[in-house]
This record gives structure tokens, C-alpha cells and sequence, in this order.
């Protein structure tokens, strides 16, 4: 027993016996805590939305909608029969710039486009995966309003994602669809309100049979 | 996702001479990094999400995005284009002589696949595997850029200069120095000015020729009658057909017109029945597949076969005497037996029946001389066979244009007498697919000046002077006059990838003394003068419809003389036959990786041709196949490897055209093996030929090992006969109940899609395959992968033997998902990355799917493909790529290939499984489409890639809940069945059993 | 008292060399407490290198794709599949010894079922390894788990890969936790008799403040008893579910009813051939022949003879029910077997599982310690092989004819299994070194002192 002088009995404190719990606890904490992090703040809830880059012409929708009136297919003029919701051309903005504010320098660089044939390049803002087939004209003609996806764009100095375009978001809707159907007379007027959207929203989703795919070859190929 | 990007500069509209774009159009083709701003990311799925994934770790706040992605709009829109919207455009394809109405499909000006053209009759709407493979030689990063002069880079104004020198010399001895060899053209226009060309320089020497070719056959039947006409069978009306080796539903280019022809008549629904097919062939062809009686016999006994049918007809119809002078002062040989040939004569003449022989374009003229005056024993002439002028023939006036071997024999021996100073080679290749004892290449050398025209450096280009590249038909301007005499206008739906030259312009510029190229447009529009194209309303509408004008048959040529005689053969020795690749053809595509890797219809051989033996010829030679062998024959000898083909004929072997490419792009280089030097002028094949086994072996890549069915009722097929005793003989009893242990799902609403596929109109051609790799986005994989079973195809075509390995019948079958209610795969999947939907398709998620590989385990047909590498970055033609994070790769599609990506279909990465789903981008297009016009889909609106192109019109997709589709009407034939039926997979994918027409004398002999 | 007698009214003695409860635990604490001798060093440094070919493999597995296996079309499963269940079978033999010889009072175990736990745990980690790299994109494999995700999507419970999930890491969990309890006390000897104050604290640590006292005793017991209880049915579970990976599925050859009891016997047999080849040597090198008897090897011996006779009464059943079902594709399916392109995996199969076991009806061979040794290593070769038939022969011809195609595996399928002996070896001679391989208080426990009325001992 000559090994007892060396190390004495006893190495731990006393309180060293409550560790074993609270490890135990700890732990089941940290694993949920974990998955928390990850589902939420790793979602594009999080991640997507607020994403505001700046673009080569500070171009305001707020000013062009809501203060001059334009319509969303004045510009984006294929959203009702394409897939894809178009950018406007150079020439859609010379339209009117070739004789509104010809002098500014943005116009100018517009004016510069059209004259080389040098695309503007804009920032892509509202991105899906790209194996997701998002198909713009469907949704205008169900009666999906822009803004249930795009937000108050109308209202935007400069365009942000407002909503985070994720699969459990997209399925929200393709399985109550009532919360955002709405006459095709309202479905360009983002400012418009539907008093009692619900009910509205079935009876629309009755008259025009709209039965959204929940496949998942209704978005994935 | 933004398509709206540089690639969408190169439309017609602006082509239309806008000089601002020029900088664009090059940027977009020679800066590969640009791809991602271009907006080809959608192609590039799976490594973008891993980029997000990377991205949320190291972006802790969710404002930030990297890569950042962009949006280039138009400057000013095309009109008529809708971003992401696709357009298809009507042009035509000329393969030789042989011509094709298109309609091709445009992203954004991007051509991005081939479909037939229903209102042109060579097509009927079908396109065939060249026609819809073309589209990936556009792209390929392989073809000549640049023009070069003694392999130095330069430029088209020194050709320029160079060319008007040299025709200001020619002009001095009115051409006698002058040689142009071209490649069978189907154009008028470049016909007219190859015929300008020979009236300025009279004494200048024009030949067109290709290695396979209807020339012969033409030259045959001017021989006999003075007139250069060639036969076009109207095969639904021929009641018994016999081919004398001839694969007119294989080979041919035309064969897409004959398929659908030949093919109504399998039905035995056919209100005139079913025809039927006898088949004198010496290797197995497509057309030997659908036979009802199949005879193998080496060619020298083909001819002698066919004297003996034609003494037994006339012994019984008591003939001409045209025919009664040839055959009767011929040995007979009997290679049939008797009894064969009276039931074949007795079926022939049979009254109010229509019969007619058809001979393969590689048969010999005197094959080809009695084949026609049989025909004129039978009433076929001018009744079931019309007769057209051989449009190149037209222009082929003067002695100094030939056609065919004959004309590039004179031409091989006016340069090796040296009087040639200049020789202008337009397309083709004949350095390497000339006959041997030719010798091409030598008297070649002895030109001093020359200059080709070529698509892809090849043998001929290497021994040029001037080397010029040539524009593909979709970046031309141009127009094709089909062997029937239907013309359209061939328009270039892309500008030229690089500085090349159309062949239009090409020609032009040798009448022309000009400093640039003439314009191939304004060239055509010449041609056209006449015929109203003046007319801008006329001009469009024929670019509109494809077509310009249909044809008119002539009359049927009166026979005078019969210049032929047995093709003389050794006794010793083997007999060798040559046929052009169902793939590559003569060579022409072997740079086309999915032609490379098409399985051969026959053989199932990818990447490699074989030369092919019967068993017993195998056996006495010593040799399995695998093996390596020296065949020598005419003092020459070409190493080839032996592939033993069940049903070939005895003592033959049959050599397949194409491959051995010394000089090619990186996909064809050194395939397969060269034959061509095996060749013999003037013969359609070479006897005396002696094998020497070389004791080595050599992998040959097969899609299908095991060729029996085992007695497994799997593609089934019945006679005429036995399926009246018997209608229902397609529904086997089973011993138990075919029942779910669990509720099954009803599928009674909305549209509920299926596919029914006739085996009885099924040739096997492969149209489909193609048809189904180009829509949807399937890679290559390679030799070694095939060999190791990975191609990724997802119809494939399964090809059994049934019968004696001496003589076997041929079944096809084409297998794809069979989409099967009560689908095996989805129940084992852990991650549910393969589920059904409402309208019954079975979804396969490939961003879902990890990769257990389970399903395709549990997959009755082995269907499903497996990423086991990312095979679209180790293609040869890959390049490195610019890595956005860990899991990226280093190699990515060349970004020219890209652009054939289609932007509906996902391009799958390694480790994820994919499969067919019916098309499902063209079905959610369509639904879309109908939905937005608030309206129900139409039967046939929506139809999946392999039956939109099926020449035989043997695949029917639709929703077989509606009973007046064509699907569902074809589901109520009693010859429907499904595959594996007892395991209760109620299969959306069914089959109509295959029914042949033997002859019932012939049945009772055997 | 040391003479072997098989008289059944004589109970066999289990601790031989007349050992005394102090002498008992310093023979089982000796090679941890000494120096770590020559041969231990040499065949870890082996490990070592083997564990680093596992996880060269791995990453070019991961970095390549998958097609850096020999896989093809008609056979996606193969070493892979092979690998995984060949260690999960293994992986079989501790949690029986443990649980249920436990239950059934059966007092030979004590002194090997440390032993076996270890093996257990060890042998289900190399499976984890397979079943989580057998997968295309590993970096997406927790979709495999029912986690909340922003896709909304959740794990296909019908499918049998994902009660494999589950069974698998169930069963590591609870065995983890079963060897671990078990090892308390023991930890508690070692930290105790610690010389040294690393070895005091690290043993400390885990000893978990055990300090025999009654209450404590009371407790563990109560603890052991449950976890055994709770692991009993895993044992049956586990391999039925991995069985059920082919059972559920519809392919000729793997959709047999069989297969549940089948595999659990296929299991347990090369789990304790293992168990045997490794006692064979530890005992040997740890000289602890007086814990690890001959009736113990015996009584191992007399269970792999059992199993491998059940096992080839499976073989036969099979056949039986194949011919009997008049399925043709089923049929086919082991008549291929047996004379197809795979035959010689079967014909090794059938000898190595069927005919080398049956020579333990002779005693002799029974108790012949290189005899026991060469056939339970010929055992488990075997039992690899029984995978590899059952996996690649099964796909490789099934219904199309046209699908038919040959595998056999890459160089990097084949380190790869070499590697994970690597990693089981690694954590299998760390274990030796560091911690009782005999459960030192159970032993002492089935020793005559332990017993009240044991008279003449010498009560310390």
C-alpha cells in the first residue's frame, strides 16, 4: 500500500458528484439546441430575407408605382405568359427617358446601353434553387397577387427579398391557397387589401377549380 | 433563373446584320469563364446549392449572397422572343444524298435539340439518331475554329488572295489544272454553281462522291435505261417485300420515310393486313430484325440467290425478255433450297397482292440491274416503286462532273499524272475512306495546291494545304433537294461558332474574285429567283413551312441494255462485306460523343466496330469474340478484333465503316478499327480474304451481355396464325390474385398518364434513345464505364435472340420506367426522394436523393441510372472550372457544350439516381399552358420526347384516363400487355405484342 | 480440484489456478497497470496504419463519387452492403452473452462478456462507417434523420434503410451503455489501486465516484438488470431489421420470409467465432487461461456448432421453398446461385458455414485450442461470404435478361475492408490496454468464496 502515500485517496471535491447530471443535461440541451440553430438560423427565413444589394441604376419602384403609377407589366411584361418574369429592356426605360431627365447620369448610362448594346447588369435579388421550376404566369393567371411573394415592392426604394422563398413557405400556400387568391383585377394592385380574405380566397378556389401540385414534380424535373 | 443573357444575341434577328453585337458574339463563344453570369447555372444545380450551403456558414447574417448573381436583359428584344420561352424553327438536314425536314427547338437563340418535321416526307415528324445528334456537333469545342495554311493559323483573306491566284491559272488552261472533289451535296444551289464553276473552267474536273452511297444504284439503272433515276418504294402499299440487302430501315438515312411506311403495315389491325418481309442479307441488319423470313448468305451467293428467284419467276410468270436473256445464260447455283424459292415465287406473283424487291445501296450493279427488271416482271415499277431523277444527277450534265467511285477514280489518276495543280476538296474525307488499292493519299500528294473544307481536322485535312472550317447546317444559310424531289431552304438558326465558311459561300467564292466570302443567303435567293422567292410572304412562308416544293415521280424508265455480269469471286478465302455505322455512318460523326456511345441496334457494341463472324465461321477460324485478327485480302491488311453475331452468314465477314479515325476531335480519335483500306474499287465486296489470329484480345463495351430471354415471356410475339386461334394469348391466367396487401391508391382524377409501345412497329432504330439524351440532359460515361455496365441512357433498347445461334430471331424491346402504380422503389427509398404523384408519374427528386441506391435494387427492369461519377465533367471535352467551394469539382462541361444543356431538366450531379419521368418538363409545359388558357389538355398535346420522334409512331404517350386517347385506345388492343405483370406493379408502361406474317407453305416446311 | 470432469452433478469450476479475490484482481488489472509489452506495441502500430488506409479510402471515396467501387448497374450493392452487415453480425455476439446469458443466470459469462461488449461496440462502429459512406452525396446523409427543416420534408419510415437507422445506433446506444455500467466497479478497482494521479483522475472520472458502498451495489445491480432487460430484445431486433433490408424488398433471393431468424443465427455464430479467436489470443498473451477456460472455449464452441447447423438448415430451406413456391425468377435465382458465374462464393459459403463447424461434434476438436482457432476464423470468412452471395448474386441476375451483368469489386472496396479491421483493431487494443477485459467483481462473485455457505476459503 505503498502507493496510498504517494496519490492521496481522494482526488475529487465533493461537489464534483452533481457534475455527472448536469453533463447529462447539458448535453440534451446542446443537441437541441444545435438543431435549433440549424432550422432556424440556417433557414432561408433568416438567411434570404433582408438581402438589399445595390444595383447599377438606383432605379425606385416606390417613385415609379406608387408616385407615377406605372404597372408591374409595363416593365415586366411577360409575367403573365411566361415562365419568367422579364427585366425590362434598355429600350422599355428609353421609352420615357429619352426625353425625362435626359441629363442624369444613370440616364445616361441607359442612354449608353442602347447605344452599344451592352446590357445593363443588374443584381439578381429574388433567387430559388435551381432546381426549382417557378413558373411566373401560372401563379399571375390563378390570381396569386406579386405581392404575396415579392412583398411591397411598390413601396421599395430599393428592391429587397421580403419573403424567404423556401419549400415549407412555397407548400403554406400550395396547400391553403385561399390565404392569397384574389380577383385578377386586384392581383397587380399590391396595395390592395381583401376585407375577408379567407372567404373570399374559397370562393375563388371553388369558381376556378384551383387545385395547387403538392408532387414534387409540380417544382422539381 | 435568368436566361436572358449574351447567348440569346445570336438570333436570326440579329443576325440580320447588326454589326453592334459582333463583340458580344465573340465574348460569348471564346470566354469560357463568363458561363456563370451567363446564366447557365440552372445547369449547374447541385454545385450551387452546395455554394449556398458553403455561403451559410461563412455568412453569419443573412444579407450577404456569394456568388453574386446577375441579370443581363436585352439592349433591345428580338422580336418574337420570350425569354425562357422556347421557338422551333423549320430547316433541314442533308446527310449525302439524303435529305431531312427539321424542326429545331431555340432557347433564346440557342439551338438545343432536333425534331422532325411533319410536313416534310422524308421526316413525317420523326428525326433520326444523326439528325437529332447534330445538335451536339454544333457545340462541339472540337471543330476548326480558325482557317489554317500548312497547319499555321491564318486567315480568310489570305485564302481569298491565294484562291483568286490560283483560278487566274486555271483560267489559263481552262481548268485543266483544276480539280474539285465534294462530298454527295443534296443542294440545288450548290449544284448550280458547281455547274457555273464547270462552264467557266470547261475543262476543270468535278467529282462528288461518298464512301456509302446511292451512286451506285444510280449509276446501275443509267447503265441499263440512259436515264439516272432512283427507286423510292412506297412500302405501305407493298404487300410482300423482299430485300436484297438492303437495310432500309437501319442504315439508310432515308430510312426514317421507310420506317414509318413499312411500319404501318405491321399492324395486323391494317385494313389490307399485315405485309411481309423476306430478308437475303449476309450480316444481321435492323431490316433482318423484322423480317418474316430471314435468309444469311455471303454476298456472292446473295447474287446467285437472287438468279435463282428470278428463274423461278419466270418459269412460272413466263417472263421479258430482257430478264429471260440475262438469267438464262447464267449458271445456276442452288444457295436456296427449291422449296424456299417457289413459296417465295408463289407469294410474289400471288394475284391482287403487291410484291417488290428492294437492293441495298452497297449491292453490286448487276444486283441492282436484275433487282429492277424483276421489279418490272412484278408490275412494281412505276405501281408500288416510283421513280425519281437523281437530283444531283440535274446538274451532273457535262462528261467532267462524275459521280461516285468512278469519278474519284479518274480523279485519283488525273493527279497522279500530275496535270492537277490545284485540288479543291469540299467536305468528306476520302484520304481515309477511299478504297485502298485507290491510293487517294498518294496521288494527293502529288497536287501542289489544295484546299479543304472540312468541319473537323481530319486524315484529308492533314494532307491539305489551305485547311478551312466549315459551317455546321444550323449556322448556314443553304437548301436541300431530297432524293423525291422535295426542296426546302436550310436556315441557320446560330451565327457561326467560329470564322467559318458555309458550303454555299464556299462554291461562290471559287466564281467569285471578291475580297470576303459571297453571302450564302443572297446565293440561295438566287437559286430561287425564278420560283417567285422575290416575294418576301413567298420567302418566309417556305422558311416557315420547311418545305418549298414536293416532287413529281418521272416515268418509269424503259430498260435497253443489261452491261452486268456476276461479280467474279476467288474460291479460296472468306468473303468480306462493308456497311456504314448505325452511329458514326462513314466516319462522318465519329467526333459525336453520344453516337459513340449509341449502342450499335445488332450488337450492342459502344465506343468500337468489330468485324462480325458467325459462330461456325468463328470456330473454324480459331477465334472468340475478343480476340485480335489480321485480315488481309488484295495484298492489304487491316487489324480488327472479332465480335461473334449470331445469325451472321457463313464464310463472310462483315466490316463496319467509321472508326479507326487517326486524325479526329478527342471524342473519335483512335475508336474502333480502320477498313476502308480493305476496300477494292468497284466492288461491293472483296472475296479471297484469309484471317491470321494476332493472339491478343481486346475489351469490347456492350450495353446487353446476355442476349436469351430464358424462356421468360418478356417481348412477346406470335404469327398472324397463331394469334387468330389464339387473340388473347398476350393475358397470362395467374395461379393467385394480383392484389395489394394495403389499399391501393384509385388514380381517378385529372389526367392520368401511360405509354404504350408496339413491338410489332418497334425497329429498334434508336431514334428514341437520342431523342431522350438530348431532351433530357444525360451524359456520356465512356468505354471503361460502359464495360463496367454504367451508361446512364434512360430508354435503352433490349435486344434478344430467340432460336439457334445459327439462325436466331431478333426481338426488340425499348425499356424505360415503367412508372408502375405500385412502384418497388418508392417504398425503400429512407429519404422519399422518389414518390408518386397525382397523374401517376413516379418522381424521382434528385436534389432529394442521397444515393442509397436502394431503389434501383428493388427495380424489376433496371431502369433507374446511377451518377456512380460526375460523368458530364469527365468528358474528354470538359474544361477546368473556377471552384466556389470544398465539394466543387475541377472540370465542367465545355461552356460551348453547355449551351445544347436543356434549361428544363436539371443536369444531375454524381450520387444521385435518375430516371425517365414521362418527360415530365414537356407534361408541366403543357399542363400549364392549358391551365392558363383555362381549358382541358388535348390528346397528343403533350407528347414525351422518344414518341415525338419514333418513326415508326410505335410509342404513344397520353393520359389513358380519357378513352378516346390514342394511348388508351391502344391499351384496349388485345395485344396489350404488361411487362412482369405478376408482380402486381400495375405498370402505366405497357406493350403490344409483336405479331409476324410468315409465309405458311415456308412455316410447314420448317 | 483442477481436473476436468465432465460429470453433469459436478458443477465445472470457472476460475481455475485457485485463485483468491485479491490475486484475482491483480491478474486481470496486471497488463493494465504494467508496462505495455513488446507485441502489444507492434500490432497497434499495424493498427494504426490499417485505421489510415480506412480513411484514405473514405476520402477518396468521398472526393471521387462512388464509382470508385466496382458497382454497376444491376448490382448497387456490394462490398459495401457486404461490409455492413458482416460487422453488425459480428457486432452480435457481446450483447448475447451479456444480456441474455445474464438473464438466464448463466455464470460462465462473467469472465468473457467485457470481453465480447467491447467486441460489440467496436464491430457496430465499422458497420455505422459502411452504412453512412455506402451513400452517394454523404454530405446530404442527415436527411436520413427526422430532423425539422425548412423543406418541410420528412424521412420515408416504409422504408426498411430507415429502421436500420434507427436499430443501429439504438443498439450501439444501449450496448454502449450496458458495457459502460458493467465497467463501473471495475473502473472504481483501477482507480483505486492508480499509482499514479493521471491515471487516479482519469479512472476517477469515470468510475463516477462508485465507492462500493451497499446503497451503490443495491443500485448497479438494479441498473444492470434493467439495461439487460432492455437489450435483450435489441439482440433479436437488430439483425432481423438489417435482414429486413432484403427481406421487404421484392428481388428474387432476397424476398424470403426466412430471413429474420436466419440472419439472427447467421449472427450470433460469427460473433462468437470471433469472440473465440479473440479470446484465444488474449488469453494466451494476458496469460489469463485460469479465467478464460477451456469449458469456456468449449461451451463457445458448442453454441457456433449450433448456430452454423442452423444456419445451414436455412441454406437448405431456402432452396426447399424456391423449388417448393414454383416461382420461376425465384427458382432461377438459386439455381444461379449455386451454378451461376458466383458459384465459388457459394461453394466457400457452404463449406466454411456448413461443413468445418459440424467437426465440433467431436470433443476433441472441441477442446483443441488451434483446432477452435483455425475454424472460427474459417467461420467468419465464411459468414463474409454468406453476405457477399446473398447481396451480388441475388442482383446480379434478376428478372430482365437484359440487365445481367458481372461485378467484382475495386482495390478501393477491398482496402477499404481491411481498413476497418483497422478501426476495430485500433479501439480493440486501447481497450486491452486501459481497462479490465474481465468483469473483475462478477468473477469474484461465481468464485467459491463469493458463496455464504463457502467454508475454508480465506475470508480477507
Amino acid at each position: 500500500m505503498s502507493s496510498e502515500d504517494k496519490v492521496s485517496m481522494y482526488v475529487f471535491p465533493k461537489w464534483v458528484n452533481r457534475l455527472p447530471i448536469y453533463f447529462l443535461l447539458g448535453g440534451g440541451a446542446l443537441f437541441v439546441g444545435i438543431i435549433f440553430v440549424f432550422w432556424y438560423w440556417f433557414s432561408p427565413k433568416h438567411l434570404e430575407v433582408g438581402y438589399m444589394p445595390t444595383q447599377p441604376i438606383p432605379y425606385s419602384h416606390r417613385l415609379h408605382v406608387s408616385e407615377l403609377g406605372l404597372d408591374c407589366r409595363y416593365c415586366h411584361t411577360n409575367v403573365e405568359t411566361a415562365a419568367h418574369a422579364n427585366i425590362p429592356t434598355t429600350e422599355t426605360c428609353m421609352n420615357c427617358h429619352s426625353q425625362i431627365k435626359v441629363d442624369s447620369p444613370h440616364i445616361k448610362k441607359i442612354k449608353q446601353s442602347l447605344d452599344t448594346g451592352v446590357p445593363i447588369q443588374w443584381v439578381k435579388v429574388h433567387k430559388l434553387p435551381d432546381y426549382v421550376y417557378f413558373n411566373h404566369s401560372r401563379h399571375i393567371n390563378a390570381g396569386i397577387s406579386c405581392v404575396s411573394c415579392h412583398g411591397r415592392v411598390d413601396q421599395m426604394e430599393v428592391v429587397h427579398q421580403a419573403k424567404p422563398l423556401s419549400m415549407s413557405w412555397c407548400l403554406e400556400c400550395h396547400r391553403a391557397p385561399e390565404n392569397h387568391l384574389r380577383p385578377a383585377a386586384y392581383v397587380f394592385k399590391l396595395d390592395w387589401k381583401s376585407p375577408n380574405q379567407k372567404e373570399m380566397g374559397m370562393r375563388i378556389k371553388e369558381a376556378h377549380s384551383i387545385r395547387p401540385g403538392e408532387d414534387c414534380s409540380t417544382c422539381h424535373r | 433563373m435568368s436566361s436572358i443573357d449574351q447567348p440569346t444575341w445570336r438570333s436570326i434577328e440579329e443576325k440580320e446584320g447588326d454589326v453592334s453585337v459582333q463583340p458580344f458574339v465573340d465574348r460569348e463563344f471564346q470566354d469560357g469563364a463568363s458561363v456563370l453570369d451567363e446564366g447557365v447555372s440552372r445547369r449547374t444545380f447541385l454545385k450551387m446549392m452546395g455554394a449556398s450551403l458553403a455561403l451559410a456558414g461563412v455568412s453569419g447574417c443573412g444579407m450577404v449572397r456569394r456568388p453574386k448573381q446577375f441579370i443581363h436583359p436585352y439592349a433591345v428584344a428580338p422580336e418574337g422572343v420570350v425569354p425562357g420561352e422556347s421557338i422551333h424553327y423549320a430547316t433541314a438536314m442533308a446527310i449525302g444524298h439524303h435529305v431531312t425536314g427539321l424542326l429545331i427547338e431555340s432557347h433564346e437563340g440557342r439551338p438545343t435539340k432536333v425534331e422532325g418535321n411533319p410536313l416534310h416526307p422524308h421526316s413525317g415528324g420523326a428525326a433520326g439518331v444523326w439528325h437529332q445528334a447534330s445538335v451536339l456537333g454544333l457545340y462541339d469545342p472540337d471543330r476548326l475554329q480558325k482557317p489554317t495554311f500548312k497547319k499555321e493559323v491564318s486567315t480568310q483573306a489570305l485564302y481569298l488572295d491565294w484562291l483568286s491566284s490560283r483560278l487566274t491559272d486555271a483560267a489559263g488552261d481552262e481548268g485543266a489544272s483544276m480539280l474539285v472533289v465534294s462530298e454527295a451535296l443534296a443542294s440545288p444551289t450548290s449544284h448550280r454553281l458547281l455547274a457555273e464553276f464547270q462552264s467557266a473552267f470547261p475543262k476543270a474536273m468535278v467529282v462528288m462522291a461518298d464512301p456509302f452511297g446511292a451512286d451506285r444504284q444510280v449509276g446501275a439503272l443509267r447503265a441499263m435505261t440512259g436515264s439516272s433515276v432512283v427507286p423510292m418504294p412506297r412500302y405501305e402499299s407493298i404487300d410482300c417485300l423482299v430485300s436484297v440487302g438492303a437495310d432500309f430501315l437501319g442504315v439508310s438515312p432515308d430510312a426514317l420515310r421507310a420506317t414509318r411506311a413499312f411500319a404501318l403495315r405491321r399492324q395486323p389491325e391494317h385494313v389490307r393486313g399485315m405485309n411481309r418481309l423476306y430478308v437475303l442479307e449476309s450480316h444481321y441488319s435492323l431490316t433482318g430484325t423484322k423480317a418474316d423470313h430471314r435468309f444469311r448468305l455471303k454476298p456472292s451467293d446473295l447474287e446467285r440467290a437472287l438468279v435463282q428467284l428470278a428463274r423461278e419467276l419466270l418459269a412460272r410468270a413466263g417472263g421479258s425478255g430482257l430478264l429471260q436473256s440475262v438469267v438464262g445464260s447464267l449458271p445456276v447455283k442452288k444457295v436456296l433450297p427449291q422449296a424456299v424459292v417457289s413459296a417465295m415465287a408463289s407469294d410474289l406473283l400471288s394475284p391482287n397482292r403487291t410484291s417488290a424487291l428492294v437492293a441495298g445501296d452497297e449491292q453490286s450493279p448487276f444486283v441492282h440491274g436484275l433487282v429492277y427488271a424483276i421489279n418490272g416482271l412484278l408490275g412494281a415499277n412505276g405501281n408500288t416503286i416510283d421513280y425519281y431523277r437523281f437530283p444531283s444527277a440535274e446538274f451532273a450534265t457535262s462528261d467532267a462532273i462524275r459521280l461516285g467511285e468512278s469519278g474519284l477514280k479518274a480523279a485519283v489518276a488525273a493527279m497522279a499524272s500530275g496535270v492537277i495543280k490545284t485540288a479543291v476538296l469540299l467536305g468528306g474525307n476520302p484520304v481515309y475512306a477511299t478504297p485502298g488499292d485507290m491510293g487517294f493519299a498518294q496521288a494527293l500528294s502529288k497536287v501542289p495546291h489544295t484546299v479543304h473544307l472540312t468541319h473537323y481536322h481530319n486524315e484529308t485535312s492533314a494532307a491539305c494545304g489551305w485547311v478551312l472550317p466549315r459551317s455546321h447546317y444550323l449556322e448556314s444559310w443553304g437548301d436541300a433537294k431530297a432524293l423525291d424531289n422535295t426542296v426546302s431552304i436550310v436556315q441557320p438558326l446560330i451565327e457561326p461558332m467560329g470564322l467559318s465558311v458555309s458550303d454555299v459561300s464556299f462554291l461562290a467564292s471559287l466564281l467569285s474574285d471578291a475580297t470576303a466570302f459571297p453571302s450564302d443567303l443572297d446565293a440561295v435567293k438566287a437559286t430561287f429567283q425564278g420560283s417567285g422567292s422575290a416575294k418576301d410572304t413567298v420567302w418566309r412562308q417556305w422558311l416557315r413551312d420547311g418545305v418549298v416544293s414536293k416532287g413529281t415521280p418521272t416515268d418509269v424508265p424503259v430498260p435497253t441494255t443489261f452491261p452486268f455480269t456476276p461479280t467474279p469471286v476467288s474460291r479460296s478465302g472468306l468473303e468480306v462485306v462493308f456497311y456504314p455505322d448505325y452511329k458514326v455512318l462513314d466516319g462522318r460523326f465519329s467526333n459525336n460523343g453520344w453516337l459513340q456511345e449509341l449502342p450499335d441496334p445488332i450488337s450492342k457494341l459502344t465506343w468500337d466496330n468489330a468485324a462480325y463472324i458467325s459462330s461456325f465461321t468463328a470456330r473454324t477460324l480459331g477465334v472468340k469474340t475478343g480476340d485480335m485478327m489480321a485480315l488481309s485480302a488484295g495484298g492489304r491488311h487491316v487489324d480488327t478484333v472479332v465480335m461473334v453475331q449470331p445469325g451472321a452468314a457463313d464464310g463472310c465477314i462483315a466490316l463496319v465503316g467509321g472508326y479507326g479515325r487517326t486524325v479526329d476531335g478527342r471524342v473519335g480519335q483512335g475508336r474502333g478499327f480502320n477498313v476502308y483500306p480493305l476496300r477494292q474499287t468497284g466492288r461491293s465486296f472483296v472475296s479471297g480474304a484469309t484471317v491470321s489470329p494476332l493472339g491478343r484480345t481486346y475489351v469490347l463495351a456492350t450495353t446487353q451481355q446476355h442476349g436469351s430471354m430464358e424462356e421468360r415471356d418478356l417481348a412477346k410475339q406470335v404469327t398472324v396464325t397463331e394469334w387468330d386461334e389464339n387473340p388473347h394469348f398476350a393475358h397470362k391466367k395467374h395461379a393467385f390474385p394480383l392484389t395489394s396487401s394495403w389499399k391501393e391508391l384509385a388514380y381517378d382524377e385529372g389526367n392520368q398518364w401511360g405509354l404504350a409501345i408496339d413491338l410489332s412497329k418497334c425497329t429498334g432504330c434508336n431514334a428514341c434513345l437520342i431523342a431522350c439524351q438530348s431532351e433530357n440532359n444525360i451524359p456520356i460515361v465512356g468505354k471503361d464505364q460502359v464495360a463496367n455496365g454504367r451508361e446512364m441512357h434512360w430508354i435503352r433498347l433490349d435486344r434478344y435472340f430467340v432460336g439457334s445461334v445459327d439462325e436466331p430471331e431478333v426481338r426488340h424491346q425499348p425499356m424505360t420506367c415503367l412508372q408502375c402504380e405500385n412502384a418497388p422503389c418508392e417504398q425503400v427509398c429512407p429519404v422519399s426522394a422518389t414518390v408518386h404523384s397525382k397523374e401517376g408519374l413516379n418522381d424521382m427528386v434528385y436534389n432529394r436523393c442521397i444515393g442509397t441506391k436502394y431503389c434501383s435494387n428493388n427495380c424489376p427492369v433496371k431502369v433507374r441510372r446511377f451518377n456512380f461519377l460526375d460523368y458530364h465533367q469527365r468528358n474528354p471535352q470538359s474544361v477546368a472550372k473556377r471552384r466556389q467551394h470544398l465539394f466543387d469539382y475541377m472540370r465542367e462541361p465545355d461552356p460551348s457544350v453547355q449551351k445544347q444543356f436543356n434549361p428544363e431538366v436539371t443536369v444531375r450531379m454524381r450520387g444521385v439516381m435518375e430516371k425517365c419521368t414521362y418527360c415530365v418538363q414537356r407534361i408541366s409545359k403543357g399542363r400549364i399552358r392549358a391551365k392558363n388558357e383555362s381549358r382541358a389538355l388535348l390528346d397528343g398535346e403533350i407528347k414525351s420526347a422518344c414518341m415525338q420522334t419514333c418513326p415508326a409512331d410505335a410509342i404513344v404517350f397520353g393520359d389513358i384516363r380519357d378513352p378516346k386517347s390514342r394511348v388508351a385506345h391502344m391499351k384496349s388492343n388485345r395485344r396489350n400487355y404488361a411487362i412482369l405483370e405478376e408482380l402486381h406493379l400495375k405498370a402505366r408502361t405497357t406493350y403490344l405484342a409483336s405479331i409476324s406474317n410468315p409465309n405458311p407453305q415456308l412455316v410447314k416446311e420448317s | 480440484m483442477s481436473v476436468m470432469v465432465d460429470d453433469p452433478s459436478v458443477r465445472t469450476p470457472l476460475v481455475l489456478g485457485g485463485h483468491t479475490f485479491a490475486s484475482v484482481s491483480d491478474a486481470v488489472c496486471a497488463p493494465v497497470e504494467q508496462k505495455a509489452p513488446k507485441w502489444w506495441v507492434a500490432s497497434f502500430a499495424v493498427a494504426l496504419s490499417l485505421l489510415a488506409l480506412l480513411l484514405a479510402m473514405l476520402s477518396k471515396l468521398v472526393w471521387t463519387g462512388v464509382g470508385v467501387w466496382g458497382l454497376n448497374n444491376p448490382v448497387m450493392w456490394g462490398w459495401d452492403l457486404v461490409g455492413f452487415v458482416f460487422w453488425v453480425g459480428i457486432g452480435h455476439a457481446g450483447t448475447l452473452i451479456s444480456a441474455i446469458l445474464f438473464l438466464f443466470r448463466q455464470k460462465w459469462r462473467t469472465s468473457i462478456n467485457r470481453f465480447a461488449e467491447a467486441m460489440t461496440i467496436f464491430a457496430v462502429m465499422c458497420a455505422g462507417i459502411y452504412i453512412a459512406f455506402h451513400v452517394g452525396r454523404v454530405w446530404v446523409a442527415y436527411y436520413l434523420f427526422p430532423i425539422p427543416n425548412s423543406m418541410a420534408m420528412w424521412v420515408n419510415f416504409r422504408s426498411p434503410l430507415m429502421w436500420d437507422v434507427f436499430a443501429v445506433s439504438t443498439y450501439f446506444t444501449i450496448s454502449l451503455l450496458f458495457w459502460y455500467v458493467g465497467l463501473i466497479p471495475d473502473l472504481a478497482t483501477l482507480r483505486d489501486r492508480a499509482v499514479t494521479k493521471t491515471r487516479k483522475i482519469w479512472y476517477g472520472i469515470f468510475a463516477m465516484g462508485w465507492r462500493g458502498a451497499n446503497r451503490h451495489w443495491q443500485h448497479y445491480e438494479r441498473a444492470y438488470l434493467i439495461l439487460a432487460a432492455l437489450s435483450t430484445p435489441l439482440v433479436l431486433s437488430v439483425h432481423s431489421i438489417v435482414s429486413f433490408d432484403f427481406a421487404v424488398s421484392q428481388l428474387p433471393g432476397w424476398h424470403t420470409t426466412i430471413f429474420p431468424p436466419y440472419f439472427v443465427a447467421g449472427a450470433i455464430f460469427s460473433g462468437f467465432a470471433m469472440v473465440v479467436t479473440l479470446m484465444i489470443i488474449a488469453r494466451k498473451l494476458f496469460k489469463l487461461e485460469s479465467f478464460m477456460t477451456m469449458h469456456h472455449l468449449e461451451t463457445m464452441n458448442k453454441i457456433i456448432l449450433a448456430t452454423g447447423t442452423m444456419v445451414g438448415y436455412a441454406y437448405a430451406m431456402e432452396f426447399f421453398i424456391a423449388w417448393y413456391s414454383g416461382n420461376p425468377y425465384e427458382s432461377f435465382a438459386f439455381v444461379n446461385r449455386a451454378f451461376g458465374p458466383y458459384a465459388w462464393a457459394y461453394w466457400t459459403m457452404i463449406s466454411c458455414n456448413v461443413i468445418f463447424p459440424q467437426l465440433f461434434w467431436f470433443k476433441k476438436i472441441r477442446r483443441s485450442i488451434p483446432a477452435m482457432f483455425v475454424i472460427s476464423i474459417i467461420v467468419n470468412i465464411g459468414m463474409w461470404f454468406e453476405r457477399f452471395v446473398i447481396t451480388a448474386t441475388s442482383l446480379h441476375r434478376d428478372f430482365l435478361p437484359s440487365s445481367w451483368f458481372y461485378y467484382s469489386p475495386t482495390w478501393v472496396e477491398v482496402c477499404q475492408f481491411i481498413g476497418s479491421f483497422g478501426l476495430f483493431l485500433t479501439f480493440f487494443l486501447l481497450f486491452l490496454k486501459y481497462l479490465p477485459m474481465i468483469a473483475i467483481s462478477e468473477v469474484k462473485a461465481i468464485m467459491p468464496e463469493a458463496d455464504p455457505h463457502h467454508h475454508g476459503g480465506d475470508h480477507v
